[in-house]
């Protein structure tokens, strides 16, 4: 059942891999900074797919007394398309496995598709047309209630913390900083959600996700990049009951590699690594793994 | 071919499918047990206690706080101690956890002698497990078993009934009330639950034939003792 579950996701990823690209969009937008998917330079017509692959766990409780650990896999599938040079339209659509394992053995596991983001990026502020070395862009979206409520075999729903999303509309806003200087890029954004209710009542806490970056970009083909991301994240509830498990301050150092083996598609390979951890709850976050493909159209 | 495909996989892809595999689970059940000779009668008992004395219960309510198991590996001099005393330490409705049932449940003589009820469901984690404690604490508005017939809000015992003294003399009736916590510790043999064991249960007896051992029920301070003789009196089983 499992198997056949995964394989479905890898078909359809083969089928959303483009074979030939028709330009080259470093040319176009006239900057050879090698950029994964949402820090790119726009020009009129850009379209990129990206594949993301992201691998994490998350443990609550005490081991042996009361820990429940949940872990994913999920692919997110993303297109982004510029149909002006200030606009670049995204949609994200997550495909999740996940696992919820309780201390006394317990299992819930889901698959299928997550809750749904779109989202826009318009940039209201950049130093020249062509090649422009500073970006300021302001984002403005929304995740969609999309994730169905997964049931087990006998047709009971699963745990609020094993579905594969909150099922709920959640509005966010953000503003992103961009410098190109040669060899050396950076980024800096900020992005805050304001999640509504969703499934069985509950509405997560609204958050805001920080990142810092730095790029540097040794060669034409490759690039290292070292981030920190933050994530404050308020207190959920539960049918109007507060639950403040999970809510506080989250910071990663996030490393990655980026490399492009052809024109036009950029790989990238990197992890999320917690440094810093004031979640209340004695919850604990393991590093992110995470690759992905990034290819221009 | 791909692109026929491709909607049909991509419809499939967005199927949600999910499963469950239950875990370790240890159903608790609670019944009224006597250890000696009774006779009963609907919700009335009689029998005679340690002294000859011959009890009639007419009315016997008990709140059961909570039930905890505890692994054998955790066992300390400190909680030795805590099962000897006779003082209770925990707050009315305490909060359930995999090793707890914290719901309060009150139980009385409507039970017919040896039927049980059900307490719920521990999911606890592998391992094996000694004891188990018991704290008797007085029932909040959450508890389970109170009806307007119950009314056991904030009571942790109430007895009514009548004694005829071994020694002779005119008949006695006697209501007796408790608020007070209590604990009571009992062994639970090495209870193995492991991957190759996810089910067990297990009820808890109380023997109320003995609730009035030695207790004279009109004198000040009976309610504390015959507290003490409901923690005493507790027993578990298969």
């Amino acid at each position: 059942m499992w198997k056949s579950c995964l394989a479905v996701p890898l078909l359809v990823a083969t089928l959303l891999v483009p074979l030939e690209g028709q330009a080259c969009a470093t040319c176009a937008c006239g900057d050879p900074t090698l950029t994964s998917m949402g820090t790119e330079q726009p020009f009129a017509g850009r379209l990129r797919l990206a594949n993301q692959v992201r691998a994490w766990s998350l443990t609550t409780g005490q081991d042996a007394v009361d820990a429940v650990s949940l872990r994913e896999l999920r692919m997110d599938l993303s297109v982004a398309y510029a149909p002006l040079p200030w606009l670049f339209l995204s949609a994200t659509l997550p495909l999740q496995t996940r696992s919820l394992q309780q201390v006394s053995l317990a299992r819930e596991t889901a698959w299928g598709p997550g809750d749904m983001e779109v989202g826009a990026k318009v940039f209201v502020f950049r130093d020249r047309e062509f090649s422009a070395d500073h970006l300021i862009g302001v984002l403005a979206g929304a995740r969609l209630p999309t994730s169905p409520t997964v049931h087990d075999a006998d047709g009971r729903p699963l745990s609020l913390d094993a579905q594969l999303g909150t099922a709920s509309l959640d509005p966010y806003l953000g503003l992103s900083y961009s410098t190109f200087r040669g060899d050396w890029s950076f980024l800096a954004s900020a992005t805050g959600y304001l999640p509504t209710r969703g499934r069985e009542g509950f509405r997560a806490g609204a958050s805001l996700r920080t990142t810092l970056a730095a790029q540097l970009q040794p060669g034409p083909r490759w690039a290292v990049r070292l981030a920190v991301d933050g994530r404050l994240e308020g207190p959920g509830d539960l049918r109007g009951v507060a639950d403040p498990v999970g809510s506080g301050v989250l910071a990663f150092v996030s490393p990655d590699v980026l490399f492009s083996p052809v024109t036009d598609v950029v790989l990238e390979l990197g992890v999320r690594v917690p440094v810093l951890n004031l979640l209340r709850g004695n919850v604990r976050q393991s590093p992110i793994l995470q690759a992905s493909i990034v290819y221009d159209l | 071919m791909k692109s026929r495909s491709a909607p049909v996989l991509l419809l499939l892809a967005l199927c949600a499918c999910g499963a469950r595999e239950e875990g370790i689970r240890l159903h608790l059940g609670l019944d009224f047990r006597p250890a000696r000779q009774t006779l009963a009668g609907g919700t009335s008992r009689q029998f005679t206690n340690d002294r000859g004395d011959r009890i009639t219960l007419d009315r016997a309510h008990v709140t059961l706080g909570s039930v905890e198991i505890i692994p054998c590996q955790t066992s300390s001099a400190w909680r030795w101690l805590r099962a000897l005393s006779p003082i209770g330490t925990a707050q009315a409705h305490e909060a359930n956890t995999p090793r707890r049932l914290g719901t309060p449940h009150v139980s009385g003589l409507e039970l017919a002698d040896g039927e049980p009820k059900m307490l719920g469901t521990l999911e606890p984690p592998p391992g094996s497990y000694c004891r188990a404690r018991l704290v008797f604490a007085p029932a909040d508005e959450d508890a389970e078993g109170l009806t307007p017939e119950v009314d056991m809000e904030g009571r942790t015992l109430l007895l009514e009934g009548r004694l005829l003294p071994a020694s002779g003399g005119p008949e006695q009736t006697f209501r007796l009330e408790s608020a007070s916590l209590i604990n009571a510790e009992l062994w639970l043999e090495g209870l193995a639950l492991t991957p190759d064991a996810l089910e067990a249960s297990r009820t808890l007896h109380l023997a109320y034939d003995r609730w009035l051992d030695g207790v004279e029920p009109t004198s000040p301070g009976a309610a504390e003792q015959v507290l003490r003789n409901v923690a005493s009196s507790a027993t578990i089983g298969p």
